[in-house]
């Protein structure tokens, strides 16, 4: 048993992995990146009160509004909606924690430290970037923008991806397989629905974005041209960019809108009106996000037909989103509504909404996306949909649950005057940008006298939406020192985290809860809760420690990057070995409800959703691969000309026959055949090890032959591709030591070897991704 | 099933696999029409994932709902290729 450190020291909030005090750190965090990029949003509407005012000259705004843009999106806003998923989505489902408890501390480590990351490119030469949040190339390339701000903000984004990552298989793993018996899906509070449909947009958006992020990496470290050739260019960035940029905004509202709809179900105490349909809409919405992106592109000269088609898919993501809003709204109809802050910040959440929402239609117009893009239209009605319906929307939330989180109650009239001057703040800011909608953005100053007054009516909204939050910090506060007590359940909640204590105890429930019936209806077993297992644990902290020297340190110091590499590399190992000798097991849950995942346990769908991430990022480089080959026509040559093809053909038949040796393992391990498992997973390794030496020789003999990593667009493709895929590879061979270390160390003898299994659905991923690469460059 | 039978199954798939990737060297080598080749190379790649994850990676075994994540998976990134090389111009201009 791990001893545990007071709840107050330090030490607790290094090493816990308990999925509410995740939650808290995520919230704090959150709140942080929230006041940066606040800040950063009132330095450069200060400079915008008066014409040709030198508050920041034009680069200071550029990175002032880079930096806005970037940590607004990615550290603070969707991290403020997993503050409140980590903290709550197990006490809805009836579970103890997360699925995976350490991972879950190394996803909210990760974030911090690119956040920090990011942060620091305002104090190093150059300064931060300055090429707009969307990193459009190549503006974002080493020959416009050689800035190291940049490279660094870029491996930033890698944490946080990787951060992002490790959330979604979490939570996936942690919905699908740990509800509590009689839980069903359509059982799920709304606010737990619409984490789940989050992670599901950012398991297929995130991993191309990595591919794009890669890409530059490579052009801006290596000097390959992705970016600055005409063949890749603009068009690549904006697809791999928008493939994640569009639903990323769906990524960022879900939350709010669960949220919504789990505060209108409680004020209004009755359920939701239409809430099956509010479901189906959501998952629309989430699949349709996908197929709209192109709208982002319409002024790039992009085919006419792929625009004319993202044009309708566009206008068509209205009619999910109108159902959902017209069913908050009929919710309304007839109910006793109780009007307290939370709900306050939900109405305002669906006005701010709907007029966010009218006004995209419009972007999805190709003749009026010409005339508005790239103006303060686009900024108004972003800024409508990001800020005004998600945070009003996790600003719901977060008076709702801050009773549930610090069992103390808020100060309601304090409250409702902070939603009064929030709603008026924001609106007197973006409301008059809708008026100069031909104001261009991303510019400095400007000198049309007409735009002046709407311009410092902005200014001075945005001062005070900024200062209302002084009221949430001084009422929360306060609160927590002298607030009432609010008790288990001060809002007559129905769901789960309203049964236990305020706040929750460390295991969440001292019962076990069981729903029957169509009605939530939950029983006490009275008998012994299943135990709650605490890691108690520094490892995450500091791998993530050790990712960021060394991201620092490839770009600022290589002294650092190589304590960094050492430390992440150390840190590993320790991880590890502490797996080696089951220092941290957690049982699957003995009793829950896992439809459709009946048969598949935990850390197996782990795998699985793992491997859909690396499909996915392997899309993308297949994407960029397809648009580059058939821009590049006839100057790409045939694989057969520039490949050994037989070389790598027998290359393939290696790494065939290692996936039949992995296979082998999982069957012996099957039938307890300890002597045979190990031998097929020696001659598993001893085959990639094969595998990799082939390839290091084609390589040699590519070079010498003169086709080098910038000897052309093809050539770097190639390269780019096999490198990744050689990385997993490698990466898999560790992995493949581990097992070996644990097979002989005796590690499997109480848990079975499901290890094994697990590791062969990577493996034969890998194997299932050469094939393709082998045909694309070598057969093609 | 038995271990043997098992052990037999997944000999018999890896046979299988070599030579699809042999008829797939030897298409290259007796030069067949570009065409062809393309479809032939791509059919074949895909029929080896095919095998791959249905008994390799114990898909035809396992909860359904897995295949349907890698369905999808395999939905976004056609999308993808086709969106992306949609958009550079090659399809016919009505």
């Amino acid at each position: 048993m791990v001893e545990k450190p007071d709840y107050y020291s330090i030490k607790h909030w290094l090493t816990t992995t308990n999925h509410k005090d995740i939650g808290i750190l995520y919230l704090f965090t959150s709140l942080y990146f929230l006041m940066v990029g606040g800040s950063l949003a009132l330095l450069f509407r200060l400079q915008l009160a008066f014409p040709w005012l030198n508050i920041l000259d034009a680069s200071a705004y550029n990175q002032a509004v880079t930096m806005h843009g970037l940590i607004m999106v990615l550290w603070a806003v969707s991290p403020l909606a997993f503050a409140f998923a980590n903290y709550l989505v197990p006490l809805q489902i009836g579970a103890r924690d997360l699925a995976f408890p350490r991972l879950n501390a190394l996803s909210y480590w990760l974030y911090l430290f690119s956040g920090l990351l990011a942060a620091v490119t305002f104090f190093i030469p150059g300064g931060a970037p300055d090429v707009g949040w969307t990193y459009y190339a190549p503006l974002s390339t080493a020959r416009f923008s050689p800035q190291p701000g940049v490279t660094l903000a870029g491996l930033a984004l890698v944490m946080l991806i990787a951060s992002v990552t490790v959330s979604t298989i979490n939570f996936i793993v942690t919905v699908a397989t740990m509800r509590a018996p009689g839980l069903g899906w359509s059982k799920i509070p709304m606010f737990t629905w619409s984490i789940l449909f989050t992670v599901l947009l950012m398991l297929f958006a995130f991993s191309p974005l990595a591919a794009g992020v890669l890409l530059l990496a490579v052009d801006r470290v290596f000097g390959t041209a992705f970016y600055t050739s005409p063949e890749g260019g603009t068009f690549l960035w904006g697809h791999l960019f928008w493939f994640f940029g569009h639903p990323e905004v769906y990524i960022v509202l879900m939350p709010a809108l669960g949220i919504i709809g789990d505060v209108i179900e409680t004020f209004t105490r009755k359920p939701l009106f239409g809430r099956k349909y509010i479901l189906l809409s959501m998952a629309a919405a989430s699949f349709i996000s996908f197929i709209v992106y192109v709208h982002h592109m319409f002024n790039t000269g992009m085919h006419p037909i792929v625009r004319e088609v993202m044009s309708l898919t566009t206008e068509s993501i209205s009619v999910p989103f109108g159902i959902i809003m017209l069913s908050f709204i009929f919710s309304l109809y007839k109910a006793k509504i109780k009007v307290t802050t939370p709900f306050l910040f939900a109405i305002g959440s669906i006005f701010l909404f709907i007029i966010g929402g009218i006004t995209g239609v419009f972007n999805s117009s190709i003749p009026l996306n010409h005339l508005i893009r790239g103006t303060y239209w686009v900024v108004a009605h972003l800024h409508y949909a990001m800020v005004g319906a998600t945070l009003f929307g996790l600003l719901a939330g977060l008076y709702y649950w801050y009773p549930k989180m610090t069992g103390r109650m808020y100060n309601e009239r304090l409250g409702k005057i902070h939603f009064a001057i929030a709603f008026i703040g924001f609106n007197v800011l973006y409301l008059p940008m809708f008026i100069i909608y031909d104001m261009p953005r991303r510019v400095y100053t400007y000198s049309v006298p007409e735009w002046i007054p709407f311009n410092q009516l902005e200014t001075l909204g945005g001062y005070i939406f900024g200062i209302s939050f002084l009221l949430l910090v001084y009422n929360f506060y306060k609160s927590y020192r002298v607030g009432a007590p609010a008790g288990n359940n001060p809002w007559g909640g129905w769901s789960l985290e309203w049964l236990t204590q305020s706040p929750p105890p460390p295991h969440n429930f001292d019962f076990e809860p069981v729903i029957t019936g169509d009605q939530v209806t939950l029983y006490t077993n009275g008998g012994q809760p299943e135990p709650h297992i605490e890691h108690m644990t520094s490892l995450p902290m500091y791998l993530s420690l050790g990712v960021f020297v060394t991201f620092l340190g490839f770009v600022i110091s290589t002294p650092l990057f190589i304590i960094g590499v050492i430390l992440t590399l150390a840190v590993l190992a320790k991880w590890m070995w502490s797996d080696v000798l089951n220092k941290f097991v957690i049982p699957e849950p003995v009793k829950s409800e896992r439809w459709p995942f009946e048969n598949t346990s935990k850390l197996k769908l782990g795998v699985w959703i793992l491997v859909i991430t690396e499909a996915m990022l392997f899309a993308g480089l297949i994407g960029a691969y397809s648009l580059i080959r058939v821009n590049m026509m006839g100057e790409w040559p045939p694989g057969p000309l520039v490949h050994d093809v037989r070389l790598g053909g027998i290359n393939t038949i290696v790494l065939l026959t290692s996936s039949l040796t992995v296979a082998l393992a999982v069957a012996y391990s099957k039938f307890g055949n300890e002597r045979n498992i190990l031998l097929s997973l020696l001659a598993s390794l001893g085959l990639a090890g094969l595998f990799i030496g082939i390839k290091a020789i084609e390589w040699s003999e590519l070079f010498a032959e003169g086709f080098t990593l910038t000897s052309s667009l093809a050539a770097s493709t190639y390269y780019v591709l096999t490198s990744v895929h050689a990385a997993h590879v490698l990466g898999g061979m560790i992995v493949m030591l581990y097992l070996i270390t644990k097979v002989l160390k005796g590690g499997y003898k109480s848990g079975g070897y499901e290890g094994v299994e697990n590791f062969g659905i990577y493996w034969h991923f890998i194997d299932i991704v050469w094939i393709f690469l082998f045909a694309l460059f070598y057969l093609l | 099933m038995e271990a043997e039978n098992i052990i037999k199954m997944y000999t018999l798939i890896w046979v299988l696999l070599v030579v699809f990737t042999i008829v797939e060297v030897m298409m290259i080598a007796m030069a067949f029409p570009p065409v062809f080749i393309l479809l032939g190379v791509i059919g074949l790649a895909s029929l080896k994932a095919v095998f791959i994850a249905l008994y390799y990676q114990h898909l035809k075994y396992d909860d359904i709902a897995i295949s349907w994540f890698y369905l999808m998976a395999l939905f976004f990134a056609i999308f993808i290729v086709i969106v992306f090389t949609g958009g550079s111009g090659v399809w016919p201009i009505q």
